[in-house]
This record gives C-alpha cells, structure tokens and sequence, in this order.
C-alpha cells in the first residue's frame, strides 16, 4: 500500500470539490471528445514514463507544452483560462505546485482538468487516483492500447 | 525639536475656550518641530499617504499585471455567515465573491507582515528612546547623505533623532489599522481596491523596516554600509560545546544586546558561547563579532534537539510555537522577553537577577520583560545549567538510529506528509541495515518542519535521528557569512547608478526570504554563484544571506569569501536582517535620486515610475514562507520591482502575471504614447524549480530605459543561462528584441536565424525616457 501514498494535499480537505477519479479508458475518450486538447509535461517523470505519455500525446496528435522549459505553468495557466483548450492534461509537475495553480483553472475557466499523474490531484476536474509505479505504468500503457 | 504629544495637549488646552466662543473664526498655523518647514527640498505631491493617495499608481500597475488567483480554499470562513461556498462565480452571505476573498486575504498576510515589523521596530524605538532619549541622533555617517530614502519619499520627513522615527512609526500604525479595517465583514467589495491596500501595506512595511534597522544602527554602532563588515562565523559546527551556549532565536536583538553587554562588562566574552539562528543571530553579529551564526530557521528545530544549547532565548517572530516543549525535553532553560511570545510562562520582571535566576532553577522557563534583566540572568543560568548538563545526551546515537528505524512499519505516511515529498520512508529502510545515506540526503535538505513526525504511527524521532546523522556523517559544518553591512553608500550608488538604469550592469539580484525552500539551502548559493559570476549585484538578507553562506566551493571558500562586500558589478551586499531588506528597495530609490536627480520628498509615484522603468533589479524570495515576506514582496512590487518566488509561494494565493502582449508607455522626451516590449514582463511571479528562477532573472532584469547595448548585454546572459540549464534559445527571445543593435554581438547569427524562424520584427522606436505617468 506504501507506493501509493507519494503526495497528500491536507487543504483539499476543505474544498468544496474534489476530482472525479478517472481511467485511462475514460482519459482516452474525453481525449477523442476533446476539440482542442493540450498535454502538460513537467519534469519530475521518470524515462519510462515519459516516452509512454510522448507516444500518447502523439497517438492521439494531442499539443504538448514542455513546463518550465516552454512556458511557466502559472503563465501557461492564464492562457488556458482563454479557453483555446477545451481540455487540458497535466503531468510530472512537482505536486504541491501544480495543486496551487490550477486552482485557478477550476475558478476560472471552463477547461476540463484532468491529472494524469500517479497520484491524486484533488484540484484537477479528474485525475488517477494514488498509484504504485507498476500500476501507474499499467495505466499509461492501458492509454496507448487500442 | 519636536514636541509630540506634550505639543498637543498644550495646544488643545489653548484652543478649548476659542472652540466654545460662538462664531470664532480661527485661523492660525502651528509649527511641529522645526522638519516641517525645512527647506531640504520642497514638498512633493503626497507626503504622509492615505489608503486612496496612491491609488491612481496602483492601478498603474494592476492594469499592466492583473492580480492572479490561485484560491487555496473554496470557501471563506471568517464570518458567522458563513461558511459561504465562492466557489464558480458564487458570492457569500456577504455578497463577496472569490477573487475579492483571495485578495482580501492578501491584504490580511501583508496587514499581519506589516504590523509585525511595525510592532518589531516599535518596540526598539521605544526601547532605545526611554534609554537614549528622544534626542538621540539618526547620523549615518559622511558617506550616508540620504540616510532613510523610504521616510523621505513616502513621508516627507527626514529623519533627525530617535523621536522623528517614532513619528514615522505612529504614520505606519495608523495605516495598518485603517487597512486592517477594511478587512472586516462588509467593507471592501472589489479585488483591485484590495489589491491596492495590499500594495499600501506592503509599502508600510517597508517604511517600518527602514525605522526599525536605522535605530538600531544608530544605537548599536551596528556597520554603516561597511562593505568590509567582518566575516563571522556559520554553521552548526562553529559553536563550542565546551562552553555554556546561549541560543537567540527571533528577530529582535535587544535582549541578545543586553547579554553581549554583560559579559563585556564582566571582561567573560570568551568564557560563554553566544549564538543565534534566525534574524536576531544576524543582527546580534552586526553589534559583536563575537557571537555566532547557526543558520536560519529552518535549522531551529535541528539545533535544539541537537541539545548544544543550554539556555534558549526567545524574542519575536519564526520561532516554532512548540520551543518551550522542545527545549525543556533537552534539559535547557528557555527565557521568553517579548510581550508577543510569552508561551504561558510566568512573568517575572519584577523580580531581582538573581532572584530570577533561583525561579528558573526550579521552573526551567520563565518570562523577562525586562530585557536588561536577561543579560546577567541568561548569562549566570547558562554557567550552572551547563555544568548541570554536562554529560546530557539528547540524540539517539547511530546504533540506536538502526534500531529505531526497525520500528517503522513503513507505511509511507512521512512521505505522504513532506511539504516537499522528500523520500524520508526509503531513508528509514536503508538505515535498517545501517546505510545511512538516505538520512544524509534527508538533512541536507530538510528545512525540519517536523511534519513527518507528526503523523508517525509509530512515534519515531525522525527529525532527531536526521539531525544525529548529520552531525556524524557532515564533517565540515563550519562556514563564514559576511555580517550585515546596512544601507548602500551614496558613493557607490554614484558608480554604479547608470550602469544599472542604462543597462551595462546587467541587474540587481535581491536574494530574500525564509528557508521554505524546495531543494535545501544549496539552492539559494547556486542562484547567488551563477549570477555573481555573470557581474550582477548580488543583496540578501535574512535567511537567505544565511543560505547563501551555507555552500563552499572545493577550495572550501563559500561566496562571501570569494567575492567583495561592496554594491558593484559582482559584489555580494548582505544588507542584514529581514529588518535590512530596507535597504535594497533604498538602492533603488537612491538610485533615482543621486543618479537621476528625482526629489524624494512625498514624491512616491513619480520615485516608483522611475525604479520601474529604469532600476533592472530583481527579488527572489526562494523560500518565503512568512506573512512578513508576502508583505515585504508586495512593498516592492509597489516600487516597482518584480519579485521571482519558489514554488510553494503559489499558497500565497496571488501573483501579479503580464498577459505576455505589449506595454503602453508615455516618452516623455516626445510626449507620444507607444507600445514597447513587455518589460519587466511580470510583478510577481512563481519558478517551479531553480533552473526556472536562473533564467527568469535575466527577463525580469530589463527595462524600456535600457540603452541597445545595456539590452544586448541583458539578452546575452538570458540566452546563455537558457542554454545552460535547457539546452536552447529561450522560446520568448523575439519579444525583448527591439532592434539589431539589441543582439549581443557574439551570439548574433544565432539570435537572428532564431528571430527570423518566429517572424520577428523589429520595432520602429522605442521611447528614451519612459514613464507610465500618463
């Protein structure tokens, strides 16, 4: 059960919404659904990991923003609130970080948020829930099937 | 002289029965002190400003960077209405919606910083008038002309003797309790006017600070602007254990004053150990070369469970709130001397030294409000309770580590409840088999919040046993920090005042704040190295001047010993405490006056426009942490200076961020509005990680005013740290070119095959003298 437990965010406790627990299958049809979707890449992912979430945002011919390298996230989170993006995926941010901003995007914007990272993001719309690193990469790979 | 409150009694006395003379037409003016008609220059537009004076400048500023709401909390809680949920457009009970609750939180933080050092530098005026007198002299010294740029800006006023601080100080208390107020239930109603009373507080602040450091460089003989203030001693491992230690921890250094008097008089400076953590440590070294630095105030809780202190000093300020229970585990005496921080102990000022001290033989813990008091008492105490406590061990030994760590059943939850997510559960499974390199990176790192203490299931010290592991395993934890120096220099704001305003020097780095860092305090030396080495001015303060001294290079010199003390083109300026930071938006407003001849006297907006156009510096506050940096940041964003926080400053909830499109100014030399490159791009602004900060700084170093050359130099090193730390050109480059001439020479094919792949053009002028005073 320990690898599960990687992050832990004791405010959102207080908060009147939490995301919605997803799947990649679920991830994968709001991607289809999606208009205009955007992948956020941080950089705390690890090798593995970062090639399976390339492959799907190419998969799926979704734009991806390399965080900080392109863009600042707090920067990035204001353009998005133009709502160009109708849904915007966000991953390997540092947690505590990424938890803070987009606050902004849940207040005020009509973006759909979802955290594909593993482990829960409670201020995303959706998000995975807390995931070992096996299942984590079950997951992402469950993203590229099909 | 000025008369104060004995003036107005007197007057009031004189004008009662005019008052009830029906009809009387009075007209008289009343001189108060001899500043008031002073002709050291005229008055500027708004001296002594109100909440709503400064209000057109601050919506100057909100137009060009927007407030930005990253909201903590759904809901606000501060009312009986409540709790009202604001979240998706909702209004509360009280019909205020979210972003205005965000802001009026803000205002809040910066309320609390302001009043705190407001409060801090209340106290020492007052103290130093009942033992100095009113009459005591504000003399900074031949080289110190413009002794409080902040007061004779915001104020009007120059200050002469303790008695004018004091006048400046009731100004500061009677802001903070009209903004305060304005939080209340029912008041403010919109964001942008919340964001300008933040704004308002922030520059209180800064007026306070300015009070409370000149007192007491004026009263302690602390360095006025010395840049070869002495190298003191830093680190855990510079305190000798052999003698009976004194540890101040806080931010006010009356009561260490008082101690360093004591054994001075009694001829016993080297027969007891002083030293402090936090900005009492600092100050304390800016009054005596004797006491020593332990480090800032992430290494509180460390220190005393390491239990090398035998009696605790507390006065105000970060300090953990749980210190009495921590030192009393140790076996030490903790003396609290400050009405802020009294921790339920009993009061026993009225009591003689040497009864107070038989009280805390048998008590362990007491209250001093009389801080003179403290000096005999901590000093007598900590000779009997370090023979007393001689052979006392405190931490567990490495052995004991092992077979504590056999206990932890490994859940997980440490890590779970890290504000870093440091990897404290796989630190415990190697130090199972005695590896304790886990435990080694652990205190590197940690700033010892305790946390993951808190929610061990199995009760495990985990903060003592990092800290015994790196007492063992990190030999070398002895460092040198250059003592704070005070104000900048009027010579040498005039050597280097345009360089900076045309660009040569390419900025002034502030590194400020407290040690809520995500990485250690490494981070802070690294960002201070990279840009020392590229010819910035380098200031800190506070804890992170401390940090900055907390890295060698292979030689084994940290950065104060490499580099000179001096305000130039890659000196290093510790100012001092956070109290100091004063000093580093003084540079800036210094720099408009003795460089650029713009009068001070009342004159902010016009002082400000010109710092924001023209000034290329840049705070990061890395690890700010406290309601005071939140105040200390937005003071200096209304001075229009950006600030670069770490990642966890996004739960300050508001960052001031451009839209990343183009600015409008005035060239006053034309009198023509023109668009320009949005420069400095943000006010206040979040880096995730240091990389990010690094690369930031240069952007947020540029200004309109910058001369082609100046901005080549500035594009140079923006490129440079890019590729460093990403490994390409800066994804934003074309939006700060104005023309070729911009494009440093060395990089030129570069930057212009790059320029054209975005389609750049350049602009066809850009303003000489920008202003947006429009």
């Amino acid at each position: 059960m320990d690898e599960r437990f990687t992050a832990y965010i004791p405010t959102a406790g207080s908060n009147i919404a939490h995301a919605e627990i997803t799947s990649p299958s679920l991830v994968k049809m709001m991607v289809k659904r999606a208009k205009n979707p955007i992948l956020i890449i941080g950089e705390n992912l690890e090798e593995d990991e970062k090639e399976a979430i390339i492959k799907f945002g190419e998969k799926f011919n979704i734009k991806m923003i390399k965080t900080p390298e392109d863009v600042n996230l707090v920067v990035l989170t204001k353009l998005l609130q133009r709502n160009e993006h109708d849904l915007a995926l966000f991953t390997g941010i540092t947690y505590y970080y990424l938890a803070q901003t987009i606050t902004h995007l849940k207040q005020f914007s009509n973006v759909i948020t979802i955290s594909i990272d593993k482990y829960y993001q409670p201020n995303a719309l959706y998000s995975f829930p807390n995931l070992s690193k096996d299942e984590y990469m079950d997951y992402l790979n469950k993203m590229l099937e099909g | 002289m000025i008369m104060g409150n004995r003036t107005d009694s007197d007057i009031k006395k004189l004008l009662f029965p005019l008052i009830k003379m029906k009809n009387a037409n009075i007209s008289m003016t009343i001189k108060v002190g001899e500043d008031e008609d002073e002709d050291w220059e005229p008055m500027g537009p708004t001296p002594m400003p109100k909440i709503p004076t400064l209000r057109h400048w601050d919506f100057k500023l909100l137009e060009r960077y927007p407030p930005f709401y990253m909201p903590i909390c759904d809901m606000c809680c501060l009312c009986t209405f409540g709790k009202c949920d604001l979240s998706k457009g909702k209004k509360g009970a009280c019909g205020l919606n979210i972003k205005a609750q965000q802001a009026r939180i803000v205002l809040i933080a910066c309320c609390i910083g302001a009043s705190c050092h407001a409060g801090h530098s209340r106290h020492l005026v007052h103290h130093l008038i009942e033992v100095l007198g009113r009459d005591y002299p504000i003399n900074l010294g031949n080289e110190i002309e413009v002794e409080a740029p902040i007061a004779r800006t915001v104020t009007g006023i120059r200050p002469r003797t303790l008695a004018d601080l004091e006048r400046i100080l009731d100004y500061c208390e009677e802001q903070i309790t009209h903004l305060l107020s304005a939080a209340h239930t029912g008041q403010e109603g919109s964001y942008l006017d919340f964001e300008s009373k933040a704004l308002h507080a922030g520059m209180i602040d800064d007026l306070a600070r300015e009070a409370g450091d000149i007192a007491q460089i004026v009263a302690y003989n602390m360095p006025k602007g010395d840049e070869d203030a002495p190298l003191i001693d830093l680190g855990f491992g510079c305190i000798d254990k052999s003698k009976p230690v004194i540890l101040c921890i806080g931010h006010n250094v009356v009561p260490g004053s008082y101690i360093l008097e004591y054994l001075e008089e009694n001829g016993i400076e080297d027969d007891v150990e002083i030293c402090g953590i936090c900005c009492t440590a600092i100050d304390i070294t800016r009054v005596s070369e004797k006491p020593k630095v332990v480090g800032p105030l992430s290494r509180q809780l460390m220190f005393v469970r390491s239990g090398v202190a035998d009696v605790v000093i507390v006065d105000e300020q970060c300090i953990r709130t749980d210190i009495l229970e921590e030192v009393l585990k140790t076996g030490a005496v903790l003396i609290a001397t400050n009405e802020k921080m009294c921790l339920g102990l009993e009061d026993v000022s009225h009591m003689s030294e040497d009864e107070i001290i038989g009280y805390l033989l048998r008590k362990r813990a007491c209250l001093i409000l009389d801080e003179e008091k403290v000096g005999k008492v901590a000093v007598e105490i900590a000779k009997i309770i370090a023979k007393e406590r001689k052979d006392r061990k405190t931490l567990p030994d490495l052995s004991e580590i092992v077979e504590l760590a056999k206990q932890c059943s490994e859940c997980g939850w440490c890590n779970r409840n890290c504000p870093n997510t440091f990897k404290v559960k796989e630190a415990m499974i190697l130090a199972k088999k005695g590896n304790f390199d886990g435990f080694i990176d652990l205190y590197r790192r940690c700033y010892g919040c305790g946390r993951c203490e808190e929610i061990c299931q199995r009760n495990l010290p985990i903060v003592s046993m990092t800290t015994k592991v790196g007492e063992a395993y990190y030999k070398d934890l002895k460092f040198k920090m250059r003592a704070g120096r005070g104000p900048i220099k009027d010579v040498e704001i005039r050597s280097v005042g345009a360089p900076i305003v045309f660009g040569d020097i390419p900025g002034v780095v502030a590194l400020v704040g407290c040690s809520n860092h995500p990485n250690g305090e490494e981070e802070v030396a690294m960002i201070a190295k990279e840009f020392l080495e590229r010819k910035y001015i380098v200031v800190a303060t506070g804890c992170a001047a401390m940090a900055i001294g907390m890295w060698k290079d292979k030689d084994g010199k940290t950065l104060y010993e490499k580099y000179p003390g001096e305000f130039k083109a890659g000196g290093l300026v510790n100012c001092g405490s956070c109290l100091s930071n004063c000093h580093i938006t003084g540079a800036a407003i210094k720099i408009a006056n003795i460089f650029a001849k713009v009068p001070l006297r009342g004159n902010y907006a016009e002082v400000a426009d010109y710092i924001l156009n023209k000034v290329g510096a840049v705070g990061v506050a890395w690890g700010a942490m406290s309601q005071k940096a939140a105040a200390i940041a937005t003071g200096v964003n209304r001075w229009g200076i950006p600030v670069i926080l770490g990642p966890h400053g996004a739960k300050y909830r508001r960052l001031y961020i451009g839209n990343g499109e183009k600015f409008t100014v005035k060239d006053k030399r034309t009198e023509s509005l023109m668009e320009i490159e949005p420069v400095p791009e943000h006010l206040i602004i979040t880096a995730e990680n240091m990389k990010e900060c690094i690369c930031m700084i240069p952007k947020l170093c540029m200004r309109p005013n910058d001369t082609p050359k100046g901005r080549a130099n500035k594009i140079y090193h923006y490129v440079d740290v890019y590729e460093k730390y990403f490994g390409r050109m800066p994804p934003d480059l074309e939006k700060f070119v104005r023309t070729e001439k911009d494009i440093p020479f060395m990089i030129k094919d570069k930057v212009m095959s790059y320029l054209e792949e975005k389609g750049w053009k350049p602009f066809d002028k850009y303003p000489q003298d920008p202003t947006v005073l429009y």
